[in-house]
């Protein structure tokens, strides 16, 4: 078990750390996700058929980990008589800790983004962070999410002129100075 | 949106910062030994029958998915004629309705840049403020699927037009014979992924006695990430579940053109290479016409998201770059999941919107019939 566990930390744990945190936005959360994904792994990885490829497989399992999540949140909030759907399960995520990490976002465009990144639907966040954030490749992105390539590509298409949208709205809020405000 | 929009996105999105596990290797091992040891007899979770799966994804990989047309009538020529007279993508098959006269020139008006992005019988690229519908219908010997595609508003209730599919399907005299949905009431949730669609009692025979209903579906739900459709009978006395997910490794057959083919080899196991190869030997039924000479050689390469298409000098000329060729190659790379298509050596450095010195994208979309609002 614990030469399984090395093999995983040293390979893929900060990666599998960093997509968590991106979806949840919280350090405790990300925390606990990332231990049942090590022992989710470890529990079924005698029937790892290598169908996709390690890392793929690993990150399936770090999704429907966050997805149970976002599931057990809705459940929550149904008893409050409140009701989201699914897809919108970005509203629910919990109000963010300060991490020294986003202390050092110092950029006014990239720390936009880091918050109009939650405005996305969760499939659109999804693609954005494996995509741009963890460099996966399109098929990679695909068989982490159980897409198509195709579908990968529109919501990366989507996601990306949404966010352009959202940050042009921002910036006419005045909110954010572009560019040529700030020479 | 235009790339320099893409790159300025992608860009801010690149310099996110990385977040990373403070805690020691140690720490979090301890905490997992621990949980373990709180539950060492973890129920094995079912096994999943892989086998079972793959017998029924080659099954419905089996299925013939050309479409058939009884004209023998040379087509390109045909084709090639209307091509010199416009840009113009409703006007060409569909329909001659005052309707469509007032579109055309909506169409003509666009700027050069917008215009350019649509090349006909594919889409290379969404126009800004515009989504893109799917639509699919079925020929009329009810064998194969025909996707088709409609532009709409940005900010267009995508549901409304499904709401609308037999109108829509009219207007164009796109209508087939014993139209599987006719008829059918669309419940479409995009965001949630829900699809849910009501009719006569014939629609849920159908989803038992043929595959045609679920390629259909799969055609149509698929490109927003639907891949289960809920059916049910007017009276919500019986309901059917179509499961499309299998449907999502199979390569697609593109119909193009009125009257000539592309068609896209869909043997799940040939590589890009021997797809490309075979569209030289497309010519399996008389109906069907093929889209490059049988004597121009080239080589096929990929790199990442690209396919390198190089071709022999001396067996290419400058008569046999067509449209179709170029084309049938792009939705070759695109239906084997690339980005697009570097073409060296063709004799002619561009083809209409093609420009052959840098690599082309693959079209986003096949059968683009209409703008609509």
């Amino acid at each position: 078990m614990k030469a399984l566990f090395n093999r995983f930390y040293e390979t893929y744990h900060q990666d599998i750390y960093n997509y968590v945190f991106y979806m949840v936005k919280d350090k405790t959360i990300t925390e606990d996700i990332v231990q049942e994904v090590y022992i989710r792994v470890i529990k079924s990885y005698d029937r790892f058929r290598g169908d996709s490829s390690e890392k793929t497989w690993a990150f399936s399992i770090a999704r429907h980990i966050v997805f149970d999540h976002f599931r057990k949140q809705k459940r929550k909030r149904k008893v409050t008589n409140e009701t989201i759907d699914l897809d919108d399960m970005t509203e629910f995520i919990p109000a963010r800790e300060t991490t020294p990490d986003e202390a050092i976002i110092h950029q006014e465009d990239v720390a936009l983004m880091y918050q109009l990144l939650d405005q996305c639907s969760v499939n659109q966040k999804q693609v954005v962070i494996l995509r741009y954030i963890q460099h996966h490749s399109l098929k990679e992105t695909a068989e982490i999410l159980d897409l198509t390539v195709s579908n990968v590509k529109t919501l990366q298409h989507r996601a990306i002129k949404k966010l352009k949208s959202l940050l042009d709205e921002e910036k006419a809020k005045g909110g954010i100075m572009d560019d040529e405000t700030r020479r | 949106m235009t790339k320099r929009d893409d790159k300025q996105i992608i860009d801010l999105l690149e310099n996110l910062p990385k977040h990373n596990d403070e805690r020691s290797k140690e720490e979090i091992y301890e905490q997992i030994a621990l949980q373990f040891s709180e539950n060492p007899h973890n129920k094995k979770k079912k096994f999943i029958p892989y086998f079972s799966v793959s017998a029924i994804l080659l099954c419905l990989l089996s299925l013939p998915f050309l479409f058939h047309n009884a004209t023998e009538q040379s087509s390109m020529e045909r084709r090639n004629a209307t091509e010199e007279v416009s840009l113009d993508i409703e006007s060409e098959t569909f329909h001659d309705s005052a309707q469509q006269h007032e579109e055309s020139e909506r169409f003509g008006e666009r700027e050069q840049q917008e215009a350019s992005l649509i090349t006909e019988d594919v889409l290379t690229e969404v126009p800004a403020d515009k989504e893109i519908i799917h639509f699919a219908i079925h020929d009329e010997t009810m064998q194969y699927i025909i996707p088709l595609t409609f532009l709409v508003p940005e900010e267009a209730n995508m549901e409304r037009y499904y709401t609308k599919l037999d109108e829509i399907l009219e207007i164009y005299q796109l209508y087939p014979e014993n139209f599987l949905l006719k008829d059918i009431e669309f419940a479409i949730d995009f965001d949630t992924k829900q699809a849910v669609l009501t009719g006569q009692n014939r629609l849920l025979k159908a989803t038992g006695s043929s595959d045609l209903l679920s390629h259909l579906l799969s055609e149509m739900f698929l490109p927003y990430g639907i891949d289960k459709v809920r059916i049910i009978n007017e009276l919500n006395e019986m309901e059917q579940i179509i499961d499309l997910s299998s449907h999502r490794t199979q390569r697609v057959s593109y119909l193009l053109y009125e009257e000539s083919y592309i068609i896209v080899p869909q043997d799940h196991d040939t590589t890009v290479r021997e797809a490309m190869l075979a569209l030289k030997e497309m010519q399996r039924d008389a109906s069907i016409n093929s889209v490059m000479d049988e004597n121009i050689e080239f080589t096929v390469e990929d790199a990442d998201e690209t396919v390198i298409v190089e071709f022999a000098e001396e067996t290419i000329q400058e008569e046999d770059v067509t449209k179709q060729m170029i084309e049938a190659i792009l939705l070759t790379a695109k239906s084997y999941g690339y980005e697009d298509v570097q073409f060296i050596h063709l004799p002619i450095k561009q083809l209409r919107n093609y420009h052959f010195d840098n690599p082309i994208p693959v079209p986003v979309a096949v059968n683009v019939i209409a703008e609509i609002e």
